[in-house]
């Protein structure tokens, strides 16, 4: 397809069905986005020691990412360089050499050969710490503080401006913490819809649903709420379904903040309880005290001045700093898209804060959410009505006329607007129309 | 016992009946969620009961890791109230479910607590789709002046640490 064909997909106020529908375009995104865009690996703190590794999809393949002896990180496609085997089966892992299973071949922990056996059956300097036939690597790794990202396309932004002004995101979920760094801990969570990876990042930050999707949550939450059980982690939950109770002209107030790389954030919308972000328990102080101690006052009142919710750095993750939280949205078909749920511990602070993050995931993110779940039978009931052809056009007007632009590209715009949609499509089209990187 | 004390072959031999006392209450656990009578399941935990469903295999305790589910009485109330709002988009149309229980064995644990094991396999129907779920199960269950109460509930999933649709009902 080229840069006609794409642009056909697309009005300014709407989007062809085949975005979301069509096996050959999503073929197409996997090769011009996903194989080229930065895409979110793993964090440092997996990979802390010499020979750690771990297995992440870099788009549709996987990749080993490893600590080499000398602290630098690499990421090789995960098959053999001899028959193409899938080399790594463990998840993660320490080691000195990955050797595959089937004839043995040994690469270090950059992707180099190490060793074959019957050596003497090759021509020399074959192996053995001559450039030789090594493990495929990602064309570019960086790690920006601390969150390790790849791309497959040598050429193109740098991981920093690719990023742009969601830097500020990442940033700001280190900077909560006292220690100057975070580590991710407390497992996984992984939920899967039968439906296309954008349904979940235009929802991630559409604010009409809600009351919507969600109202049998908080109706039942308001019933609840009275009663003794807002202590504790039914507390914490509680306050969360609460808060989706908005009206529409509340949340009309709540800013969208779009970047001209299709980045998109918007902001908080917990006000009570525990979930406030700044409050006044115990807990709370304790951690704040901590954070002074780091930063001085002025920064840490800056620090915890920024309340975000959902940060999605297009193409598909979602950063919550103030929950210190990353989901990574992973297409695997046209309509089926795995979401993994990770939380980062903030060094440095009281254990109990890593409490709220994980009951924050546990309530948002677990197939089993009270949210998440009504969330996940929409995109199913998207993506069904989505392969009738009855009509070609799917809506996203709403509030068109109300961007506000703000420079270098950026556009604010109102709680209800879908100029989140709109910006993440923006970007899709400019990867999209690129025959080559 | 807080459900992250269990150590491997804990508790001693159930007096005679007990067994059978303890496998039919869980029985009436399984038709009260087949039956849609959810605030009912509620009922059936103590004050300070806890339902765990771990989301990677061999857990020892809910604390410092993300959970499937991981809910006091007050949650699972008012998850169960959910369940059963028209607003509940999940439950469009209602899903419907066969938990069955199999390899069941007991201890007793000391103090009015009983350990009951089992194995789960919970059929589910939902929206046009069967999906079949195994488990094992451990319900510490504690005498009561009302009965026996659910003290605690663990349920690991043979694939836990999978990705999952969404789940509506309990297992």
């Amino acid at each position: 397809m080229n840069a006609a064909d794409i642009a056909r997909l697309l009005r300014p106020d709407a989007v062809h069905r085949d975005v979301y529908a069509d096996a050959a375009l999503f073929a197409l995104e996997q090769e011009r986005i996903f194989r080229r865009a930065w895409i979110y690996l793993c964090h440092e703190s997996e990979i802390a020691r010499p020979g750690d590794h771990v297995l992440a999809q870099l788009g549709p393949d996987e990749v080993i990412v490893a600590r080499a002896a000398d602290g630098s990180i690499a990421a090789m496609h995960n098959r053999c360089a001899h028959r193409g085997t899938r080399l790594m089966v463990a998840p993660r892992g320490n080691t000195r050499l990955f050797t595959c299973a089937y004839h043995a071949w040994s690469f270090g922990l950059d992707g180099a050969l190490d060793s074959v056996p019957a050596p003497e059956g090759y021509a020399a300097g074959f192996a053995g710490g001559k450039p030789g036939p090594g493990l495929a690597r990602v064309a570019r790794v960086a790690s920006y503080r601390g969150f390790v990202f790849g791309s497959g396309a040598a050429a193109g932004p740098d991981l920093c401006v690719f990023l742009g002004g969601l830097a500020s995101a990442l940033d700001n979920m280190v900077d909560r913490a006292p220690g100057g760094a975070v580590t991710q801990a407390g497992g996984r969570l992984r939920m899967e819809f039968r439906g296309n990876w954008k349904l979940f990042m235009e929802n991630a930050v559409d604010l009409v649903h809600p009351q919507y999707v969600h109202g049998g949550s908080v109706a039942v939450a308001r019933e609840a709420r009275d009663a003794a059980q807002l202590e504790g982690q039914a507390g914490q939950t509680t306050q969360m379904l609460l808060a989706n109770g908005l009206r529409l002209s509340d949340w009309e107030t709540i800013g969208l903040h779009a970047f001209a790389e299709g980045h998109v954030f918007m902001d908080g919308f917990y006000r009570d309880g525990v979930i406030a972000s700044e409050r006044a328990d115990p807990l709370f102080e304790r951690y704040r005290e901590a954070l002074v101690e780091t930063h001085g006052e002025t920064k840490v009142r800056e620090i915890l001045a920024m309340d975000r919710f959902n940060n999605l750095i297009w193409p598909n993750i979602s950063v919550n700093s103030r929950f210190q939280n990353l989901r990574v949205v992973q297409p695997v078909a046209v309509d089926r898209t795995v979401v993994t749920s990770m939380c980062f511990r903030l060094e440095g602070a009281p254990p109990e804060m890593f409490d709220l993050s994980l009951r924050f995931l546990n309530t948002a993110s677990s197939p089993a959410s009270l949210v998440a779940s009504d969330d996940l039978e929409i995109f199913e009931r998207c993506q069904r009505g989505l392969a009738d052809p009855a009509a070609d056009w799917v809506d996203m007007s709403r509030a068109i006329g109300r961007d506000v632009p703000v420079g270098g590209g950026a556009i604010d715009a109102p709680g209800t607007s879908e100029l989140p949609a709109r910006a993440q499509m923006r970007a899709w089209r400019t990867w999209m129309e690129a025959e080559s990187a | 016992m807080n459900i992250g004390d269990l150590k491997a072959g804990a508790g001693s031999a159930l007096a005679p009946g007990v067994l059978d006392e303890l496998r039919e209450f869980a029985f009436e656990e399984a038709r009260l969620l087949d039956a849609g009578r959810f605030e009912a399941w509620v009922d059936l935990f103590a004050e300070d009961g806890v339902y765990w469903v771990p989301a990677e295999p061999g857990q020892p305790a809910p604390e410092g890791t993300l959970s499937l589910f991981h809910e006091t009485r007050p949650l699972l109330r008012l998850r169960a109230r959910r369940l059963t709002h028209p607003q509940t988009h999940i439950q469009a149309p209602p899903v419907r479910t066969h938990h069955h229980l199999s390899n069941l064995s007991g201890s007793d644990l000391g103090g009015g607590q009983y350990l009951l094991q089992s194995m789960l396999l919970m059929a589910e129907w939902r929206n046009g789709e069967q999906r079949l779920f195994s488990a094992a199960c451990e319900h510490c269950l504690r005498r009561t002046l009302a009965g026996l109460r659910i003290a605690w509930k663990r349920v690991e999933l043979l694939n836990c640490d999978a990705p999952h649709r969404a789940f509506a009902i309990p297992f």
